[in-house]
């Protein structure tokens, strides 16, 4: 009666393991406000550094999400395979044991606080493969068989195209950065300029933005961001169209024309600048007053 | 021909040179999309134009957006952007309907295909304001 009732536990646990294994894949919301999180401890110290501090914690984060061709988390998870087999092959040839004291803490139930590894056993277990963490083991994977690495080759397409999917995380973090922007750079307190804050928020987006490239996740900016530099740049373009319309239309002279005015027209025998001179007397209207000489001399 | 009306195309004249300068002076990176958004700001100035029977010279325009944004959008595709914010000709009187014909007219003979193009678009246009 033990043993059936032991086998039905058996049996009962992969079930529910399947269970909670796509509940954690569908609860994308759980990974995003604990990425969240992370960034707004790791971010929030270190003020000076701000695009640093931003730009390491999104390379780091990148490294840990991201998988490119194969798959680097695939190298690293067939790495750790061929390492427990080894492992278990020459610790104990009963790799049946070994199964049962890895079995109780299979799967997400026990990920741990490091996102790296959850996400690796959220990939290895798409991939087909039967993951297995101990709590002794916090942060390593090993598996049940190496066998079983092998078997799914259709889904690492499949996985490729979900990670780089990676766009959503640049969505999370853009939305990170706008909700505490002014966490990390403090315009107001720094006593910039409103026109001037665009061009703070567009670099910091820009390193961020090549941070991703560099990774080949990103190859522009948020459209929403990219709007506003345009505005911007056509804003400063509108500017210096209006001083040119301005100067056509007064027709006035450069300082330079004026400066270089007095030697060269002079050479060449043309008319210099000048300032306009008044046309109209600072008298004109007033009438004379008329003295007679003879009254001047009785009043006397 | 018809007469320009207070002297406009000297102001657009002007007008169009100081876009051009600040297109050419501006000391950062331009993009196409820049250059577009500066032709669809100009729309106004286009109808306005073309309401003092300004007879502007699209291609001539366009090459000189083309040069100021150093050959970064091909003279083709900012004419044809320049004509795309012209005004619906539904919407115009009979003398700056031909204004407008005139105005096209010099873009026609050289990438032929426009008037018909721009043609549907302002029918459907025309269609959905009624």
């Amino acid at each position: 009666m033990v043993s059936e009732s032991g086998m039905e536990q058996n049996k009962a646990q992969p079930h529910q393991h399947e269970q909670k294994l796509d509940a954690a894949v569908r609860d994308d919301l759980t990974w995003t406000q604990y990425i969240t999180n992370l960034a707004a401890n790791k971010l929030a110290p270190p003020k000076s550094q701000t695009s640093k501090v931003l730009e390491d914690f999104l390379t780091r984060l990148s490294e840990e999400l991201y998988v490119k061709g194969e798959g680097r988390v695939r190298e690293r998870v067939q790495g750790r395979v061929e390492a427990s087999s080894k492992e278990t092959s020459s610790a104990s040839p009963d790799t049946g044991a070994s199964k049962d004291r890895l079995a109780p803490q299979n799967g997400l139930e026990s990920r741990t606080t490091d996102p790296s590894v959850m996400r690796e056993a959220l990939l290895a277990q798409r991939e087909g493969a039967q993951l297995n963490v101990t709590p002794a083991e916090v942060g390593k994977l090993s598996f049940s068989g190496s066998q079983e690495v092998s078997r799914p080759t259709a889904p690492v397409q499949q996985l490729h195209g979900e990670l780089l999917a990676g766009n959503r995380w640049i969505d999370v973090l853009w939305q990170f950065i706008a909700a505490h922007q002014k966490r990390l750079v403090d315009p107001e307190r720094l006593g910039i300029e409103p026109s001037e804050r665009m061009d703070i928020q567009v670099e910091l987006i820009r390193q961020l933005a090549a941070s991703y490239d560099k990774l080949g996740m990103l190859t522009r900016l948020p459209d929403s961001l990219s709007e506003a530099r345009e505005l911007k740049v056509v804003d400063d373009i509108r500017t210096m169209a209006l001083v040119y319309v301005t100067r056509s239309l007064m027709d006035v002279a450069s300082p330079s024309e004026i400066a270089g005015d007095d030697d060269e027209s002079a050479r060449k025998g043309e008319r210099a600048i000048e300032f306009p001179r008044s046309v109209i007397s600072p008298y004109e209207g007033i009438q004379p007053i008329e003295i007679k000489p003879m009254d001047l001399l009785l009043n006397v | 021909m018809f007469p320009v009306l207070n002297r406009y195309d000297e102001v657009f004249q002007i007008e169009m040179d100081g876009w051009c300068f600040g297109i050419t002076n501006y000391p950062g990176e331009l993009s196409a999309q820049v250059v577009h958004r500066i032709i669809r700001l100009l729309a106004s100035s286009f109808q306005t134009a073309i309401e003092h029977n300004v007879v502007f010279d699209i291609l001539d325009l366009a090459s000189k957006f083309s040069v100021a944004a150093r050959c970064l959008v091909h003279e083709q595709e900012i004419a044809y952007s320049i004509i795309a914010q012209l005004p619906n000709p539904a919407n115009l009187h009979e003398d700056q309907q031909c204004v407008l014909g005139l105005v096209i007219d010099k873009v026609e003979q050289k990438y032929p295909g426009v008037l018909e193009t721009f043609y549907k678009r302002w029918q459907i246009g025309a269609r959905e304001a009624a």
